[in-house]
């Protein structure tokens, strides 16, 4: 497992932490037409493909400058 | 009309899926993994469309019924953070394996890497076993899809056989390659569908403002979490995408990748999609409560083919009705032959004809076991009365215990035959225990909110650990086979070109 990834499982892991969005829980105001707690986890599906896309980038360049030297 | 429709729109899935067929080599490694030629977008939509089912439209919204929005958090928002995550983490890795030993079925993969045939035996058994709720799910799902669209004219029992028919033929005929291209034709038939489907009813619904005001005035419970969806519930239901590790279909797609660069952008657009597909679904579910109150139990997984025939034209109700049979059969016909292929070559090859059997016999015995599996399913979805959705749970809660045997496999060389015999064993004995003592009640521990699945998983990832400690550490040798890393830099130092 090399360094990329471990930051990787890192990053994914404070994400998880925020997956679970206690204060939320029982607040109906609606934000963006949608009920807050929903749209909080709309949210959570754009961060999780930036990270992703992140990482995919990054481990992409790591991997090109280990096959070079 | 819109039976004309849904017929000539399982025509166009037959042609496509059958068109494949003329790429089709002769050989057993074409007809299972499409000879490994899949690029990044057919992958994309071949992994999705096969990980979205009956469950992600149906069964998400008829949840959403009765729970509300907080159906999102549970199963879309987890699992698109957690099943990219898997997919990248060993899906590249598994891959390089598979096509340096030329591995066909993950069962094939474990067998070799812990040197145990009883390993292979077990995994079979559990993988199968597993698998069969799941495969109820899609054919159960076809038939309340065409029973609602065609207002009882095809029963329900009918709609269940016509889809089972349409796969058969397409996977029989087309195998993965065919399986993959019917699979990219109706993940974006279903995405896009899916949201002119919404669009359609919220319009007729007096608008998307409106709708929600109602919502507020009439079911406001149903916009919060509340009672219905406890902390703890969510925190253990997030355990519940890890099954995407060990899916046989999701690691037969896998196994079909061109390259590991065709992983990038799978993995990139999956949350993406994961939220194009689940939002209106859980969103139609919440204002399906409105139009049509007092469904019971698993009555509301009808909720969005009601909705569709209720609020769309007529032309569009055959559409949309195929939107959501794409969804049921992009799934349906992966497992199918993913089953397929693990008969043929996990038992009948490896332990009847000791991997001598030709390319052509491969071939036919893979497309009997399809007809048999398929046979199996839709007799045992006559008798089947369970909520899609609960049937979901089961199988993946199964799955998503057996993930510590596949990361063990991938990452933690000092783990053992031995230790992965006795977490199959022990997810077994629980999952078992939980499913005929939980089932039909709320599905947690003690009502605390804690699903079966974290602490299956906790037994099972102590079964690895200790059943690996407490016997012989594996042969160093036979270890660089699996860990290229470790094979590169021992060939570096003995200064052999990589």
């Amino acid at each position: 497992m090399n360094n990329w990834t471990k930051i990787f499982i890192g990053l994914a892991a404070i994400l998880y932490v925020f997956h679970n969005d206690w204060w939320f829980w029982n607040d109906p105001r609606l934000v963006l037409g949608l009920p807050v707690g929903l749209c909080y986890h709309l949210l959570f599906c754009f961060a999780a493909a930036t990270l992703l896309l992140l990482f995919v980038r990054f481990e992409r360049r790591s991997r090109s400058d280990s096959d070079t030297t | 009309m819109t039976l004309a429709i849904l017929l000539f729109y399982l025509l166009l899935v037959l042609i496509i899926g059958s068109f494949s067929h003329r790429l089709f080599k002769g050989t057993g490694e074409d007809y299972f993994l499409a000879t490994r030629t899949i690029g990044p977008f057919v992958l994309l939509m071949s992994l999705f469309g096969t990980h979205m089912t009956a469950f992600s439209l149906l069964g998400a919204s008829g949840e959403a019924y009765h729970s509300g929005v907080g159906v999102f958090s549970l199963m879309a928002s987890s699992s698109a953070l957690v099943t990219p995550f898997v997919i990248y983490l060993l899906g590249p890795r598994l891959w390089e394996l598979g096509k340096r030993h030329g591995y066909v079925t993950q069962i094939q993969y474990f067998r070799d890497r812990w040197n145990s045939d009883a390993v292979g035996i077990l995994l079979f058994v559990a993988l199968v076993g597993l698998l069969l709720p799941y495969l109820l799910i899609g054919v159960k799902g076809g038939g309340v899809t065409l029973a609602g669209i065609s207002s009882g004219q095809i029963p329900e029992w009918a709609g269940g056989l016509l889809v089972c028919s349409v796969v058969l033929v397409y996977v029989t005929y087309g195998g993965l390659r065919g399986t993959a291209w019917a699979n990219t034709f109706q993940t974006l038939v279903f995405m896009s569908l899916g949201v002119v489907a919404f669009i359609l009813i919220v319009r007729s619904l007096g608008g998307f403002s409106q709708t929600m005001e109602r919502v507020v005035e009439q079911r406001p419970d149903l916009l919060v979490r509340g009672e219905r969806i406890q902390p703890l519930f969510q925190l253990s239901y997030t355990l519940i995408p890890l099954s995407a590790g060990m899916f046989p279909h999701l690691f037969m797609h896998w196994l079909s990748a061109r390259s590991r660069k065709a992983f990038r952008i799978p993995v990139v657009f999956y949350p993406i999609c994961i939220a194009v597909v689940w939002l209106p679904s859980v969103l139609m579910g919440v204002f399906g409560s409105l139009e049509f109150p007092g469904l019971e139990g698993p009555e509301a997984n009808s909720i969005m083919v009601r909705m569709i025939s209720a609020h769309a034209p007529e032309i569009l109700t055959g559409l949309l009705g195929a939107g959501v049979l794409a969804a049921v059969m992009s799934s349906l016909d992966s497992q199918v032959l993913s089953v397929g292929t693990m008969f043929t070559q996990d038992i009948v090859k490896h332990f009847g004809f000791h991997d001598r059997m030709s390319e052509r016999g491969q071939i036919w015995l893979g497309r009997l076991f399809v007809v048999l599996i398929l046979i199996a399913v839709y007799l045992l979805s006559l008798v089947s009365d369970h909520s899609i959705f609960r049937l979901g749970i089961w199988s993946f809660t199964g799955f998503a215990a057996l993930f510590p045997v596949v990361v063990a496999a991938v990452f933690w060389r000092r783990s053992t035959k031995y230790g992965a015999m006795a977490s199959i064993l022990a997810v077994a004995l629980c999952w078992s225990y939980f499913f005929f003592n939980y089932e039909g009640q709320n599905q947690t521990i003690g009502d605390t909110g804690l699903l079966p699945v974290a602490l299956i998983l906790a037994v099972s990832i102590l079964a690895m650990i200790l059943g690996s400690l407490i016997t012989r550490a594996p042969d160093q040798e036979h270890l660089l086979k699996f860990f290229p890393e470790e094979e590169r830099n021992k060939k570096k130092e003995e200064g052999l070109p990589k």
